[in-house]
């Protein structure tokens, strides 16, 4: 049975024996009930998430030819294997940490998930678009908007110790074609300035990343609430920065549907905004070899608009990432 | 943040070839992007983009961004000195005080340590200036270092000044 709280969160009471299972494996029961309910296969997806997921490396080919870069990993012991996604390859062996490289220094690759890869390639950034990354730190995407030639970035982040990893990721991979300001997102729609295309990375309650961040094992329902409604005022203040014929990606790293499927259901209703199938080049993408995953069109009972179909999620058992969701929203000409 | 006016640009690119023979203006004729400045406190100078340029310039913005483009100088009154940044993508240009260290003390380099004269592999012909650009063996750029004599033939040491260790250490 399902019940929304005054919260306006979905909450799935679990039964005794999925409450036992789930404390056995350090998991918060109502967490584990939710994602039973959203995604089935409960036991693989908390097995997955009690380990770190693989490392990956995005090549930097600002810096140097990533082939140069990996054969210089090779030859001291590192090993790789594609991860389906371009540019990006898993960590195989790893004789020391590979953020602690020299190549890592000189900006030869960055360390980012897959799945996170996923997004700039969503944006279909173009050079002479003016480009915004409206949650930027600590910059692995923005780097990778920065890699297409002639492509200048915006990267937004107000908080001072953010946005000095930020400064410094940029720096140190060599990305002289992006602008860090310390706007908020939430303040865009009251900036005289609009944007082609718009990354929202936004921030979430992090589920996906459970494998990597243990308390994120124990969520609490009140974390939904806030995230989401720190979601929909970046959501809205971003649509109004955007250009018409603009698009706007929209990424998170949680598997609840309030603040992704749902998130965007009630975003489309309040700006008639659709969401667009990604390109192909990311539909197509066989993540570890699994396609991506199509998003959620129910929630709970309620039916959510038929377009988020086109939505995108990897998930920790399947594609051995962390959880990801992504969405490409296209606002009108006329709007 | 700005970009740098015509004096400004000249004075950098005097002082990179003063100091390491580099000829600015002729590999921003090859790569492209302009020389922008920062004077909230020790002018900064940073390597920007020419799409990044015309964008930032054409927002219009009242408050300048906090950074744009690469730092790769910093130039006062009296002091000149390199960035990481500028010390990696000029060091192949450069022609005069660079020192080239092997493997471990390059690994040594990267966690701050000021290195012994007789570490160093190779370097630009002597007489070395007040600092110099420190490269591992594949040309690559660890950071900067003072050149400090010793009290004895080959007792000299290079004294660290940045390292790209501090990445790791401190940035973040």
């Amino acid at each position: 049975m399902l019940t929304r709280t005054r919260m306006d969160v979905i909450r799935v009471p679990p039964t005794p024996a999925l409450r036992r299972w789930s404390q056995q494996h350090g998991f918060d029961a109502e967490l584990v009930a939710r994602w039973a309910t959203f995604y089935g296969d409960v036991q693989r997806l908390v097995e997955a998430m009690q380990h770190n997921p693989p490392t990956y490396v995005r090549w930097n080919p600002l810096r140097a030819d990533p082939e140069y870069t990996r054969q210089r990993m090779e030859t001291r012991g590192f090993s790789f294997a594609p991860s389906g996604v371009p540019g990006t390859d898993r960590v195989i062996d790893a004789p020391h940490p590979p953020g602690a490289t020299d190549e890592y220094l000189f900006g030869f690759y960055t360390l980012q998930d897959a799945s996170s890869a996923l997004a700039p390639m969503a944006l279909e950034a173009r050079p002479g678009q003016r480009v915004l990354d409206a949650c930027a730190a600590p910059g692995g995407k923005t780097i990778q908007l920065a890699q297409t030639r002639g492509v200048a970035v915006h990267a937004f982040e107000p908080d001072p110790a953010r946005r000095r990893a930020l400064v410094s990721n940029i720096q140190r991979c060599g990305a002289n074609a992006v602008a860090v300001w310390p706007h908020e997102a939430q303040t865009l729609a009251a900036l005289p300035w609009r944007f082609d295309v718009i990354l929202v990375d936004a921030p979430c309650s992090g589920e996906g990343v459970a494998g990597r961040d243990p308390s994120r094992r124990h969520g609490n329902l009140q974390e939904f609430d806030a995230c989401q409604k720190a979601q929909a005022s970046i959501l809205d203040s971003a649509w109004g920065a955007l250009e018409p014929g603009g698009v706007l990606v929209y990424a998170t790293c949680t598997l609840a549907p309030e603040e992704n499927e749902r998130q965007l259901h009630r975003f489309m209703k309040r700006h008639q905004a659709r969401v667009e199938p990604l390109p192909e080049a990311v539909r197509n993408v066989r993540v570890n070899g699994k396609p991506l995953l199509p998003g959620l069109t129910r929630v709970g009972e309620q039916d959510l608009d038929p377009g988020l179909k086109h939505t995108r999620h990897t998930l920790p058992h399947l594609h051995q990432t962390q959880g990801f969701f992504l969405a490409r929203v296209r606002k009108e000409e006329a709007a | 943040m700005r970009p740098a006016t015509a004096p400004e640009r000249a004075r950098l690119a005097q002082a990179l070839l003063d100091h390491f023979k580099i000829d600015v203006e002729a590999w921003l004729g090859q790569v492209g992007g302009t020389l922008w400045v920062d004077r909230s406190g020790p002018p900064r100078y940073y390597w920007v983009a020419e799409p990044l340029h015309e964008q930032v310039l054409a927002l219009g913005a009242q408050k300048p961004p906090t950074v744009a483009g690469l730092w790769v100088a910093e130039l006062g009154e009296r002091d000149f000195r390199l960035s990481l940044e500028g010390a990696f993508v000029w060091a192949h240009l450069a022609r005069r005080n660079r020192v080239w260290l092997g493997d471990a003390s390059a690994q040594r380099f990267l966690y701050g340590r000021d290195m012994r004269e007789d570490s160093i592999e190779r370097a630009d012909a002597a007489p070395l200036g007040p600092a110099v650009i420190v490269l591992n063996r594949h040309g690559h750029a660890l950071g900067l270092a003072s050149p400090e004599p010793g009290n004895a033939p080959g007792k000299g040491r290079l004294k660290a000044l940045r390292d790209r260790g501090w990445y790791l250490r401190e940035g973040g």
